[in-house]
């Protein structure tokens, strides 16, 4: 009897859980399944079947130029766009957090960017970089230095990438701080200060770790937006010059979708998967550990 | 709580507090402080302050506070308003009155957490008006305990000293002796969320002692505790405070900590002191109405006078004659626990039992009189019932008078109604109680006399510990 009403409690949390997990499957956990399966194939051209090679697909991976040089180009977006806009948006949530007047517009104008969708950012922004009439070069124009070419140029396409993406991402980010540090009562600072700290130590000793949690999901956030930046390179650079910026998942749609070699492309989809299942792995061991959840 | 020998070297510690901050090198302002009171103070002394300071110890100097007609104002009407007071080295004074009377305001203004309008803070010799919080020598306890959630209770408790840079060895000395002080020796690696309401607000304690300041500030720190938990912590911050010889100011806006704890009650209302007192004074001569309504549970009566044929009467009751004519339009204060209740036949004001309330060790009756309600405590659990009529006597020093505006009247005639010394006061209540129970009365089937553990007996004094 016991057995039979244990039993039925479980078939009804298995029953409660079946919609979440059959769409998850469905969405997420087969399309990954089909995607290792169709890396060990070679596309079959004009109705011909798949052939299958083993890993050769990850052998050409290993052998293609372009592809570390795209995974270089996301590495160095994902240093370059990670810390600097996490670093901007606790900044900018700090200073309007604080009594300041028309503190509402400043939180505002912050937050605009976010709500733009990325191809209107990205317009915006092919304005500000264009050569001749753009904004940036007008103004160093006045400043009578030479106009630098800031989506053509190898040397600089990237990094104008990454601050227009710290510029579009710092906002949203910001929200979540402004949010934590909302929940921190006044009267810990009022605490700190009757003991003489000073506001750096206080920052550091009380408000970053109470800030952790939204830190590690920005992070996350970050890193995941990193890897995910496709549509902005449609509008600035479409992966150029000579590849300068093009990352991963805007190569894993060249391959598919221009190239037509999708079993390619899913080998790709596999390495970048690996290596986030890698750093989510890290997150919850490691850093989940060390962080005081309220 | 703490072993005899924890005790013992604590309070040593606090004699020696001078000593102490002079070799905490680290403690630089406070050194500092030391030094330069030392020396400058001589000179600074104005006639006034020589006679207030008896004791030139530089320790019992840090220790003093006064406030210089401070003033809080963010609009109409001021928060606080030009409030003037003077707490002496070691004395535990309360800040007492109801929500919004300013009473926090002025307590963080001494803390510095909010800047005076106007007016001058003096903490020791310093004019602390415009230092910051850090700079003053206070600790503070707050309502909401403001423990670092992330961080163990040694952690919390040591913040300070951190701060200011106290060194390694002789943090954890003086962790070790706070932790025995306050019972937490066993909790010191937990985080607060694992603490139960108490021991949390020993941690705020502790951070609060272990800075050795000599002055704490207290806002409303027991209400965030359960009853039972609020009396032991209200004697054992009561006995820390004078075990450590601390001043402390203490806001909060329940009567029975303000009587229990206080040397000093500074009573609050829009911002302005009603009266400054210590706390028997302030439940013998209220200074006003509102005073005498604020302390005292149930509250004192207050019943409005009117005019009788030979002076004032209670309102609606025109046979006798409480006050001279100078006191109608003002009001007659008498506390419950000062009115007895007597059969219709004795002397006194009439009154008709409108209801009673059976509180265990003693009753509160509600009474009208004229067209008042006055309440009246009885010990014990009397049979009364609703709608009979008695009469209700006091002796004249127990009442008080207010005039119209609520201001304390001690200059008029109060005119005697029967006591407890008249003769027939003690039979009178006998009687109430034996008419009470008479069948012909309608009234209850169990009589006074008959349960003597229950009986009010009204011809003793109740309340011996007032008449001291």
């Amino acid at each position: 009897m016991i057995q039979n009403a244990d039993r039925r409690m479980q078939v009804y949390g298995a029953l409660l859980l079946l919609p979440a997990a059959l769409l998850l499957a469905t969405f997420a956990y087969l399309p990954t399944v089909a995607t290792l399966f169709n890396s060990l194939f070679l596309p079959g051209f004009r109705g011909e079947p798949a052939e299958f090679v083993g890993l050769e697909n990850y052998q050409l991976l290993i052998e293609d130029d372009t592809f570390w040089q795209v995974a270089r180009n996301n590495l160095i977006y994902a240093l370059g766009t990670i810390p600097t806009s996490i670093a901007l948006a606790l900044g900018m949530a700090l200073f309007v957090n604080a009594r300041l007047p028309g503190r509402g517009f400043v939180r505002m104008a912050y937050f605009t960017p976010t709500i733009l969708p990325m191809i209107a950012a990205a317009n915006i922004w092919m304005f500000f970089y264009a050569p001749q009439i753009g904004l940036f070069n007008a103004m160093l124009g006045w400043l009578g230095l030479p106009g630098v070419n800031w989506l053509g140029d190898p040397n600089v396409a990237l990094a104008s990438v990454i601050v227009m993406t710290v510029w579009k991402e710092a906002g949203f980010f910001m929200i979540f701080y402004l949010a934590a540090l909302q929940s921190i009562p006044p009267e810990l600072e009022e605490a700190s200060n009757l003991e003489g700290t000073s506001r750096w130590s206080f920052f550091w000793r009380v408000t970053f770790p109470l800030l952790m949690p939204t830190t590690l999901f920005v992070l996350i956030n970050a890193l995941i937006n990193a890897v995910r930046v496709v549509d902005h390179l449609f509008i600035l650079t479409k992966g150029g010059p000579n590849n300068a910026t093009n990352l991963l998942l805007y190569y894993v749609y060249e391959n598919a979708f221009s190239f037509f070699d999708r079993t390619y492309a899913a080998t790709i989809t596999v390495v970048i998967l690996l290596v986030l299942a890698v750093v989510a792995t890290v997150k919850f061991t490691v850093l989940d550990r060390r962080t005081h959840y309220q | 709580m703490t072993s005899k020998h924890g005790y013992a070297h604590q309070r040593e510690c606090i004699k020696t507090n001078a000593s102490l901050f002079a070799t905490v090198g680290n403690d630089a302002w406070q050194g500092e402080m030391t030094r330069r009171n030392g020396r400058a103070m001589p000179q600074q002394h104005t006639p006034q302050q020589q006679e207030q300071h008896a004791t030139r110890d530089v320790a019992q100097n840090d220790k003093r506070i006064r406030l210089d007609t401070v003033t809080k104002r963010w609009d109409d009407p001021p928060a606080v308003d030009g409030i003037s007071f003077d707490v002496a080295p070691g004395q535990f004074v309360i800040l007492l009155g109801p929500s919004g009377c300013g009473k926090s305001t002025t307590l963080r203004m001494v803390a510095g957490l909010e800047q005076a309008s106007s007016g001058r803070i003096h903490i020791g010799e310093r004019d602390v008006t415009d230092l910051p919080p850090g700079d003053r020598g206070i600790s503070m306890v707050f309502q909401s305990y403001a423990l670092f959630p992330h961080l163990s209770v040694a952690d919390n408790i040591v913040f300070g000293l951190l701060s200011r840079k106290v060194p390694k060895p002789e943090r954890r000395q003086r962790l070790e002796r706070v932790a025995q002080l306050v019972d937490l020796e066993a909790y010191l690696d937990r985080k607060p969320a694992q603490l139960s309401g108490g021991q949390r607000q020993r941690v705020a304690l502790a951070r609060a002692i272990i800075s050795e300041h000599p002055i704490c500030l207290m806002d409303e720190p027991l209400s965030n505790l359960d009853a039972r938990l609020r009396g032991e912590m209200r004697r054992e911050i009561k006995a820390l405070q004078e075990r450590l010889g601390m001043t402390v100011i203490y806001v909060t806006h329940d009567q029975v900590e303000a009587m229990s704890m206080g040397d000093r009650v500074i009573l609050m209302q829009g911002g302005r002191i009603v009266q400054d007192d210590t706390p028997d004074a302030l439940y013998d001569r209220p200074a006003s109405a509102f005073a005498a309504s604020f302390i005292g549970s149930p509250a004192m009566n207050l019943v409005r006078l009117a005019a009788g044929a030979d002076g004032a009467i209670i309102e609606g009751e025109p046979h006798v004659m409480i006050a001279e004519h100078a006191a109608v339009g003002g009001m007659l204060g008498i506390r419950p626990e000062d009115i007895e209740v007597a059969t219709p036949a004795s002397p006194g004001v009439p009154a008709e039992v409108v209801d009673a309330e059976y509180l265990g060790a003693d009753t509160i009756l509600r009474l009208a009189v004229g067209s008042q309600v006055m309440r009246a405590r009885l010990a014990g659990k009397p049979v009364v019932t609703k709608g009979s009529a008695c009469r209700l006597a006091w002796s004249l020093d127990r009442s008080h008078l207010f005039a119209a505006d609520g201001q304390r009247r001690d200059d008029l005639t109060r005119f005697p109604v029967a006591t407890r010394d008249n003769a027939q006061a003690g039979e009178g209540v006998r009687r109430v109680a034996s008419r009470a129970l008479h069948p012909s009365n309608r009234i209850a089937d169990r009589g006074l006399d008959h349960t003597p553990d229950h009986t009010p007996d009204l011809t003793q004094d109740r309340n011996p510990s007032r008449h001291r």
